[in-house]
């Protein structure tokens, strides 16, 4: 797993490359928390993720709840296949808001803060 | 309520389970691919563990678990039923038994037990690949749903209960990721099972991030699946997960109630769930709100006791409803069948008991009402007598049982027998429905036992000689019970290699049971194995052959008034044939009169009865030609060595047995009677052609004739008259019969 981290003045791109999977998901959890910390505008391309499990997802839904409940901007983008794929399994696109289907905000259902 | 009332239950219930098993894993063994075979197996280790969770045994339902997940492969398609793994199985039910043993004694299982389990849950895993069984073979995301239904039909429904359309609400406990099951596998391969119509993902249990630990899972999920199968088998997908998540699956066609209840219990709430409900199409808005308003009304009442019990316990709901499944399917089929009723075996063998007193009263009434000679008395007599018969037989039949549950005991004796002498032995069973009396069919247990470890150990030869014989691999047991002639007969062939003469003359010389030059024909030879003390195996091993057992099977079957026969033919095989008697307790009877003295002959054995002749009468003769037959006869006077006066006549009762036939030659034909057997003492127990007691109406005593010890004496009379000059043991009684 390589996070590769892009920046200027108040924005960053972090570039996820890897698997999303349980044996990352303590590093990219300290990730996801350090940069929501250090940036008001995120944008996390998940372009190159080639492999995602159920703790990959739950770490999305996690780092948007965080967003919204500090006040950053978070965008999730250029989802790969094995991103869309869990996605689509879990039905989250709405939840989660960011795929291309639907523009920023929230979700239909709504998360709770 | 205790549920340890219903303990007992669920131990007959689980055994009757096994004996499932047992019976499928011997279809499969034949015939591994046998889908129905491989459900049955299925169902019976589903169901042995979901009624062992209701009482908390949780070692049986952890070990079960792992052999229906095995099984649940194999029924799936990916593993294929063979000959190791039916071992395997084979295992399991055996360690499941034991289990339940420890149980019905109220005892943990045993180390060597616990061991043995452990030792089968590695064998099982080994076909679990990584622990992750239900893990769609082809990861990815290109398997297409398996759409069941036309999905046309879903258009323009919503809310309420649809066809085919199952409502799943998971809750995964928290480890389940560390654990390395992954719910994404779960959920791919509920697309396997069907359609998802809606899933949606609640992840309202994910705590703020600095709680939040990423190995954890806090995803819950409503699903709306639309697929045929049953619910078993969609129950069956989340075993691995089931004990510490949360996993509640409504049926098609669930009322709006159940879901009230999956709202109620799930940690959403009522508001939140019901929200995600209606949005996924499992109930309308109104039913929302209908229960909502019902919530606020009834918020005080307490649970149903059945509700509470399933959540103190964790029990899954579905797992109950299978057990109750079970339950009525159990009580469908005795009502099918006849309902049962348990008897104590005491209580039967007193009304047995009575009833022949019965016949023997009546048996003397009838003598006394004939001397008044008041017909009105006498037909009100027959009367009785007649129902009386009817009672006797219906109190027979209560004792008769099919002999199929002593038989299929073999299989586990074949099994074992096999297992330690490496060689492959199928058992084939025929007739297991005939019928006999409960204390014959027990008292045939042992002599059975005897007969198959016999024809395992010696009769079946080893493979490799059995290849060198052109014969299959796998050798064959026959057991095979059927009526004849008003006994029953039961048969124990293989196809082994059949005695061997010379070894078995040679043995008997050794052993002094014969002298050295005396030559026998076949069958007595084959007689001599029923000799104590003999034994032609050349090799002592566990099992048998330690020169004990045969001659016990002689006697047992002796003493339940029965014979057996042997026939074999080199290299080709053995049939030991016994024949028994229906019933040891009452039986029909012809009365006859020698010298002044009643005899009893068992009436099923007798063929004919005709006058001899005086010519005959006259020679002496020691046979008679029936037309045409030539039969040994016997003079009961003679061979009883009976004083009294001789009739005037001479009668002629034929008598067949065993494929044999004979002429009793007595005085008088006093016709049919029903005898109540009374066992003689154990000081005439030993009589040769005796085999009991009976009382006669008129008070007197009469003897029943052993037909089968007669016919002995018949042929050796016959043997002895053919071979002429040759004598033997009773040597003076040689008379010349011209062949």
């Amino acid at each position: 797993m390589e996070m590769i981290l892009e920046q200027d003045a108040g924005h960053c791109l972090l570039r996820m490359e890897g698997e999303m999977t349980i044996y990352h998901a303590m590093e990219i959890k300290q990730k996801f928390m350090e940069i929501l910390h250090d940036f008001e505008e995120v944008t996390v391309s998940l372009a190159k993720v080639t492999d995602m499990d159920t703790t990959g997802a739950q770490l999305l839904i996690l780092i948007k709840k965080e967003a919204q409940a500090t006040g950053r901007h978070l965008t999730l983008s250029d989802h790969s296949p094995s991103v869309l794929a869990v996605l689509d399994l879990y039905n989250l696109a709405g939840q989660l808001g960011d795929p291309m289907f639907i523009p920023h905000g929230h979700g239909r259902h709504g998360d709770r803060s | 309520m205790s549920l340890s009332d219903a303990l007992p239950t669920f131990l007959a219930e689980a055994r009757g389970l096994l004996e499932e098993m047992e019976e499928s894993l011997r279809i499969l063994k034949q015939s591994p691919a046998d889908a129905e075979a491989i459900n049955a197996l299925f169902r019976a280790a589903h169901t042995i563990k979901g009624s062992a969770g209701l009482f908390g045994l949780e070692v049986i339902v952890a070990f079960t678990h792992h052999a229906e997940s095995v099984l649940d492969r194999v029924r799936d398609g990916p593993l294929p039923m063979d000959s190791v793994l039916i071992a395997l199985f084979m295992d399991c039910r055996d360690h499941i038994e034991n289990l339940i043993d420890a149980v019905e004694r109220d005892e943990p299982p045993d180390g060597a037990t616990l061991d043995q389990g452990a030792d089968l849950v590695a064998r099982l895993a080994h076909y679990l690949g990584h622990g992750e069984p239900d893990a769609d073979p082809s990861p990815g995301a290109g398997v297409a749903p398996l759409v069941l239904e036309d999905p046309v039909v879903n258009l323009g429904r919503n809310g309420g209960s649809e066809d085919d359309v199952w409502h799943l609400s998971l809750r995964f406990g928290p480890d389940v990721l560390r654990n390395g099951m992954d719910p994404l596998s779960f959920i791919h391969y509920l697309t396997t099972m069907g359609e998802i119509v809606h899933l949606f993902t609640l992840t309202d249990a994910i705590p703020p991030a600095a709680e939040m630990d990423p190995e954890q899972c806090y995803l819950g999920f409503e699903i709306r699946l639309r697929s045929g199968v049953d619910k078993a088998r969609l129950e069956g997908v989340f075993d691995f997960v089931r004990e510490d998540s949360q996993i509640r699956i409504l049926p098609p066609g669930s009322r709006l109630e159940d879901f009230r209840k999956l709202m109620e219990s799930l940690p959403e709430g009522v508001h939140r769930l019901g929200e995600i409900l209606v949005g996924c199409g499992a109930i309308t808005r109104r039913e929302l709100d209908h229960v909502l308003d019902l919530q606020a009304s009834q918020s005080t009442n307490p649970p149903l006791l059945g509700e509470a019990l399933v959540r103190e316990q964790c029990i899954q709901p579905e797992v109950v409803a299978v057990a109750l499944d079970r339950q009525q399917e159990v009580r469908k089929r005795q009502t099918q069948d006849t309902r049962l009723l348990r008897v104590r075996a005491d209580k039967l063998d007193l009304l047995i008991d009575q009833v022949g007193e019965l016949v023997i009263a009546t048996a003397g009434l009838r003598v006394q009402s004939k001397d008044t000679q008041d017909s009105v008395l006498m037909e009100s007599i027959y009367e009785v007598a007649r129902l009386v018969d009817e009672i006797r037989d219906s109190a027979m039949n209560l004792r008769m049982v099919e002999i199929g549950e002593t038989f299929n005991r073999f299989r586990r004796v074949v099994r074992d027998v096999c297992k330690e002498s490496g060689k492959d032995i199928e058992l084939v069973i025929h007739g297991a429905d005939t019928q006999l009396d409960k204390t014959v069919v027990e008292r045939l247990s042992d002599p059975l036992t005897h007969l198959i470890r016999n024809a395992v150990d010696h009769g079946i030869e080893s493979p490799e000689q059995r290849r060198a014989r052109g014969k299959p691999d796998q050798g064959q047991v026959r057991l095979n019970a059927f009526h004849e002639a008003g006994c029953v007969l039961v048969e124990v062939s293989d196809d082994g290699g059949g005695l061997d003469r010379e070894r078995i003359l040679t043995k008997a010389r050794k052993r002094g049971l014969i002298p050295e030059d005396k030559e026998l024909d076949d069958d007595a030879v084959w007689r001599l194995i029923f000799e104590p003390g003999f034994s032609t195996a050349q090799e002592v091993s566990n099992l048998s052959g330690r020169g004990v057992g045969m001659d016990v099977v002689r006697r047992d079957i002796d003493a339940l008034r029965g014979s057996v026969e042997i026939e074999t033919r080199p290299g080709e095989g053995t049939t030991f044939r016994m024949r028994l008697p229906l019933s040891l307790a009452i039986i029909d009877g012809f009365l006859v009169r020698v010298a002044g003295n009643d005899y009893v002959v068992p009436l099923d054995t007798v063929l004919e009865c005709l006058e001899l002749p005086p010519i005959a009468e006259a020679r002496g003769d020691n046979q008679l030609s029936l037309r045409g037959e030539i039969l040994p006869l016997l003079r009961l006077a003679e061979l009883f060595r009976l004083q009294g006066p001789r009739g005037r006549r001479r009668n002629v009762v034929v008598l067949h047995w065993a494929g044999r036939k004979a002429g009793l030659l007595v005085d008088e034909l006093k016709g049919q009677l029903q005898a109540v057997i009374k066992p003689l003492g154990s000081l005439f127990s030993g009589l040769p052609g005796v085999s009991g007691s009976t009382i006669l109406g008129s008070g007197e005593v009469a003897l029943v004739l052993d037909v089968s010890g007669l016919m002995d004496l018949a042929l050796r009379d016959e043997r002895r008259g053919r071979n002429g000059s040759r004598t033997d043991d009773n040597g003076s009684r040689t008379h010349g019969l011209v062949q």
